[in-house]
């Protein structure tokens, strides 16, 4: 178990994604990048409010070969996809309290890219989104959402 | 100054708000661009002209704008800095009914549900629940099923399924792609006047509410309920906006060049050929004129595949135009209506004559077989309520639209001339007969506009089709305006179709030509300065 955000948080996740057959087999092969975005809402505690986190995860050949923090917001050359959401939405899925798809129904993640392209990934997007807010075993140091 | 003997990197046929974004977008690309137009004005329905007295501004045919703040055409192209201004009505819609009684659609929702709850408080409520579920996909669907080339609606059935989303909506649910508009309505809301009202808004949208399978598409429509804005001083603003932009860029629009083919060698579109002679595309012809036109009259037969010809020649176009009256007013109109809902009277668009969704049946059973009502069913405007230098101070202009065919069932399209003038009556006194004191001296003057009219001076709206294609499951997404054709490339390398007869359709929303942008910068490796993720 790491704690989030740390760099062993983003090393977990990739060990599970790419540890995960059914994504393996679903996963487009191509390369996407992608960035999320987790803005810090005054509510986290590990966001402060006015911060950002930003991290990017490069998928290719049906697995994950970059999952790490950035230090700055992505510029946007050569990206497929920008996910963006206040921490504690972020956070809250990672706990498991949040389901994505109905953070990203609900207009809480804003999607910026192509969307046919998730449509047409529909089967691999499922299975990363429940790994990221169901399986991935996250220490939480200062405390867990629902926050108060 | 580029000439036409110059030729140019690309040529947009047709100065439609399709083709000129296109071309906007292409020239700050760093193209030479030409836009060919056969008319004297550019702007194709985006046209304001002072058809019944000088200083009196009407849209001829765009009207309603409900994708500004939404489509991103509108920042991509600076069209704010260029000239368009918009006004957000407060009241958006409403309808008066034959009681008296009225409902009104206002930007602020919780205005809106006050309005249903007059009628019921349980629609009320489920409005509320709808509105704020659609608002919150609604700008992911927006970019899915429409900035975007088409993917299969077995592609999004499939991944809403695989996402079980039928499980975290109240609205969305796989049947929808069987359900007609009217079918949502009925299954969500149980008061019929405000069925007739939300079927009203999907009427005017060319969304025809008993169409099986539509109802797939309602909840992008319902979404921009609240967004329905009008370009201050007139449409044809939004056009002269996109010419500077062309021209600030470096490219070149010319009125009257009608094109009379499309100049294919070597099996690749290389130019057109025009009244003044050849003009080279150096590297691509994009024609924004329906499917027909650029393919049966503007290519020769034999450089057209005879399976696309045949697939062209049976492209279907919508059972209903629009018969439509302009008035020059004395002042804006007051409604009886409004001793029962005040907010009437200032609605932009009203709806007078729909109170149940039979009614909607009623209405286009009639002219699908040709035939006037004696009493017509009113989509009434009146832009000077919230853009008063439409008129001159103190007066106002109105818009009267009534669903119409587009050939009678006695006579034929031409018997319209005999009929305009008797029908154009009725509508103006049904009207007025619902106003303070019959409207007594409120209208100076008014003309009408047939749909033959419409097809005539507007030659894209063939069969006076303003969306360019029928509205129905089989012309929608990759089967609009045919599956070879749907993804905005042709048989003929070099020739993309950039107009209202791609997906997803007519009306102002810019996204055939910015789908065709997406295509064309794929196929010529253009950078996207317009698409940063």
């Amino acid at each position: 178990m790491s704690a989030i955000y740390s760099d062993a948080w983003y090393d977990d996740m990739k060990a599970l994604i790419n540890g995960s057959p059914e994504f393996r087999k679903q996963a487009p092969r191509q390369r996407v990048v992608m960035t999320l975005e987790v803005l810090g809402d005054g509510a986290s505690p590990y966001v402060p409010q006015g911060q950002d986190v930003h991290f990017l995860v490069v998928l290719e050949e049906g697995a994950v070969q970059e999952y790490r923090p950035l230090p700055e917001r992505h510029d946007g050359k050569g990206l497929g996809f920008r996910f963006t959401a206040p921490a504690t939405v972020w956070e809250s899925i990672a706990a498991g309290g949040v389901d994505p798809i109905t953070a990203g129904l609900r207009g809480q993640i804003k999607i910026r890219g192509d969307m046919r392209f998730l449509m047409q990934n529909a089967d691999a997007v499922k299975i990363l989104v429940d790994l990221y807010g169901k399986q991935i075993s996250t220490e939480w140091p200062k405390g867990k959402p629902p926050y108060g | 100054m580029a000439m036409l003997s110059d030729g140019f990197d690309a040529i947009v046929i047709g100065a439609g708000h399709n083709g000129m974004a296109l071309a906007a977008y292409l020239a700050k690309s760093g193209l030479s661009v030409a836009v060919l137009e056969r008319r004297t004005e550019e702007g194709g329905g985006l046209c304001t002209e002072e058809v019944t007295e000088p200083n009196f501004l009407h849209n001829l045919h765009s009207n309603y704008h409900s994708l500004v703040g939404i489509c991103p055409v509108y920042d991509d192209l600076a069209l704010h800095d260029n000239g368009v201004e918009y006004v957000h009505p407060a009241v958006q819609m409403g309808s008066i009914f034959s009681d008296g009684s009225a409902l009104t659609i206002h930007t602020d929702m919780e205005k809106t549900a006050a309005s249903f709850a007059r009628f019921s408080r349980k629609d009320a409520d489920t409005w509320l629940r709808l509105f704020a579920e659609v608002s919150g996909y609604l700008d992911l669907m927006v970019r899915t099923l429409m900035y975007a080339p088409p993917i299969t609606l077995r592609d999004i059935t499939r991944a809403l399924a695989s996402w079980g989303v039928e499980d975290k909506s109240e609205f969305l649910t796989a049947r929808l792609r069987s359900m007609s508009v009217a079918d949502f309505l009925d299954r969500h809301f149980e008061n019929d006047r405000i069925k007739a009202m939300l079927a009203f808004h999907a009427a005017i949208c060319a969304y025809q509410p008993h169409v099986p399978g539509l109802a797939v598409t309602y909840p992008v429509l319902l979404g921009k309920i609240t967004n329905w804005q009008l370009c201050k001083g007139g449409s044809h603003r939004l056009a002269h906006a996109l010419m500077r932009v062309i021209v600030k860029a470096g490219g070149r629009v010319f009125p009257q060049v009608p094109v009379e083919k499309i100049v294919v060698e070597g099996g690749r579109a290389v130019g057109v050929m025009t009244p003044d002679g050849f003009v080279r595309a150096r590297r691509l012809v994009a024609s924004s004129l329906d499917v027909n036109q650029t393919f049966q009259s503007l290519l020769e037969p034999g450089a057209v595949p005879a399976r696309t010809l045949e697939e062209v020649a049976g492209v279907q176009y919508q059972d209903a135009s629009l018969f439509n009256v302009h008035l020059a007013m004395n002042g804006l109109p007051r409604y009886r209506a409004a001793a029962f809902d005040p907010d009437i009277d200032r609605a932009w668009i009203l709806n007078l004559g729909f109170e149940s969704l039979a009614d909607f049946e009623d209405e286009f059973a009639s002219v699908r077989a040709g035939r006037l009502p004696a009493v017509p069913r009113l989509n009434a405007a009146v832009n000077s309520l919230y853009d008063p230098t439409d008129a001159p101070p103190g007066m106002a202009t109105g818009l009267l639209r009534v669903f119409a065919p587009f050939a009678l069932a006695d006579g034929g399209a031409e018997a319209w001339s005999r009929e305009a003038r008797a029908y154009g009556e009725r509508a103006v006194e049904r009207w007025l007969g619902a106003m303070v004191d019959g409207g007594a001296g409120l209208v100076r003057r008014w003309i009408t506009e047939t749909p033959l009219e419409i097809s005539q001076k507007m030659i894209n709206y063939r069969y006076g089709d303003w969306m360019v294609g029928r509205i129905h499951p089989k012309s929608l997404l990759e089967n609009r305006p045919t599956q070879e054709l749907a993804q905005y490339r042709t048989p003929i390398p070099g020739l993309y179709l950039c107009g209202a007869s791609q997906h997803p359709h007519g009306y102002i929303t810019f996204a055939p030509g910015y789908n065709a942008l997406t295509v064309i910068a794929e196929d010529l490796g253009l950078e996207k300065w317009w698409a940063q993720v």
